[in-house]
């Protein structure tokens, strides 16, 4: 078990945005007998909540998002290995990316470090994959959730075609959808017949969590 | 005769493409454009485009011509970098035309869904508003989709090469203020990092044949060289900003008639 003040000092090293301080601080955390879990979530999890809410205020700019988000692999790198039983048996499994013809991965590598840390095997698929890849790999895997994430106005087509095409493959009732990114609505969810829409990482995983109840 | 007044609200990013087609279109009996440090260089391009045009220092010194006017108020570039300040600054901006006009034009798309519901936005201006459409007749995303001829086009390139960063000749006039807003970085050498760690490899210019040619080649390899990028080029189109103009016209006459 690490100290409060350890704790802090993690968080703040994410929030400033220093990768080798970050790493060395949960590195330590995690040798001086503290749980993987733990970690990530008294000190990751939390520090990049308090990155995005000053992104959301503009006291952070994007080049800040990708420094923090830059500190939080480096911490999460040292304790991963750590997360056992439930952790890592996982209570379901989940295809994520990002949609064909969008880069931006930042908003899906959290919520997928958050699914990993709370017990849910992910398929990281990447980003700007292409519509087939996804009916291929949830043909493939048999996931219990296809999350999908985009950061732009057009591409939210790409998101749409891919629900499209797990209609057509006869996939789209073998899995739930979820949703996020920027410009998605709970309006546009509704619209492609997605499952799920979530403003943000904390959402994405109640909702997870409750369709492994279902699955359980 | 069409007689009426068009209100076009746009964004600077425009400005080339926009004056472009206002000069050639022979529907159009004037052209008065709000002075404003943000309309500088429309002014500029309206005036080397012919025909009939006027500057006003404000919207109330507007009176119309007899034939179909439009009045033009150009707002800054990366507005929509804040939505709330997108938002403010198109309803303050339409609230003023609409005293002098009898249908809005917006040179505006969604804007990253700022705008995805301009009568929500714009309603109580009590005019028609009409903004640039894709061909099924949903709201066009965004400038960048605009001028390439519709959202399908623009997913035909992303889909090519993802990491694409789209050049326009007037995204280019604007670049650097573009990127320090739309980025938060503080300088060049940041924006280098920042494309760097997301993934952008590729300047597309979008030729729609508006502006100087060699110009517009030279400035997008210097872009291209700042960055690192490689450079391709791709045929843009008006058409989507062109059919807006004629269904902001269309509109005129409809009104007109109803007036009789």
């Amino acid at each position: 078990m690490a100290s409060e003040e350890t704790y802090q000092q993690l968080v703040d090293a994410v929030v400033e945005g220093n990768p080798a301080s970050a790493a060395s601080l949960a590195e330590g955390a995690l040798a001086g007998g503290a749980g993987a879990y733990e970690i990530i979530e008294k000190a990751l999890i939390p520090a990049m909540n308090i990155v995005s809410g000053m992104y959301d205020r503009k006291e952070y700019y994007l080049p800040q998002m990708l420094i923090s988000s830059d500190a939080f692999y480096a911490a999460f790198e040292k304790v991963k290995g750590g997360l056992t039983g439930e952790q890592a048996r996982g209570k379901g499994k989940v295809v994520i990316g990002v949609v064909e013809g969008d880069i931006h991965d930042i908003g899906k590598n959290l919520v997928k470090t958050v699914l990993e840390a709370n017990g849910f095997i992910c398929v990281d698929m990447g980003r700007d994959v292409p519509i087939e890849d996804y009916l291929d790999k949830v043909a493939e895997e048999s996931p219990d959730i296809l999350m999908l994430s985009t950061l732009m106005t057009p591409t939210m087509l790409s998101m749409k075609r891919t629900v499209d095409g797990l209609v057509e493959d006869g996939l789209r009732d073998k899995v739930k959808v979820g949703i996020g990114g920027g410009p998605i609505s709970e309006e546009f969810r509704k619209k492609i017949g997605a499952d799920f829409y979530g403003d943000n990482e904390k959402e994405a995983l109640a909702w997870a969590n409750v369709v492994a109840g279902e699955v359980a | 005769m069409t007689a009426g007044t068009i209100g076009l609200l746009m964004c600077e990013v425009l400005e080339e493409e926009v004056a472009h087609l206002l000069s050639r279109n022979m529907d159009i009996s004037r052209i008065s454009v709000v002075a404003s440090e943000f309309s500088e260089s429309f002014r500029g391009f309206v005036a080397g485009g012919g025909g009939r045009f006027q500057v006003l220092d404000d919207p109330d010194d507007f009176e119309p011509s007899g034939g179909v006017d439009v009045l033009v108020s150009v707002l800054e570039v990366a507005l929509h970098m804040v939505k709330e300040n997108l938002q403010e600054g198109v309803r303050r901006a339409a609230t003023a035309l609409a005293q002098h006009a009898d249908v809005l034009m917006l040179g505006y798309g969604m804007c990253g869904n700022v705008l995805a519901d301009p009568e929500r936005v714009l309603g109580d201006i009590g005019l028609p508003i009409i903004v640039p459409r894709n061909d099924d007749g949903s709201i066009i995303d965004d400038c960048v989709c605009l001028v390439l001829g519709g959202t399908e086009s623009y997913l035909e390139q992303v889909y090519k090469e993802a990491g694409t960063w789209f050049l326009t000749p007037g995204w280019l006039r604007h670049w650097e203020t573009l990127l320090v807003k739309e980025l938060g970085a503080k300088d060049i050498p940041t924006v280098k990092w920042i494309f760097d760690r997301t993934g952008y490899k590729r300047a597309l210019m979008v030729d729609t044949s508006v502006g100087d040619p060699v110009e517009f080649r030279l400035e997008s390899e210097k872009f291209a060289e700042t960055f690192q990028f490689y450079l391709d080029t791709t045929a843009g189109s008006l058409r989507i900003l062109e059919r807006e103009l004629e269904e902001a016209v269309t509109t005129l006459s409809s009104l007109d008639l109803r007036r009789g």
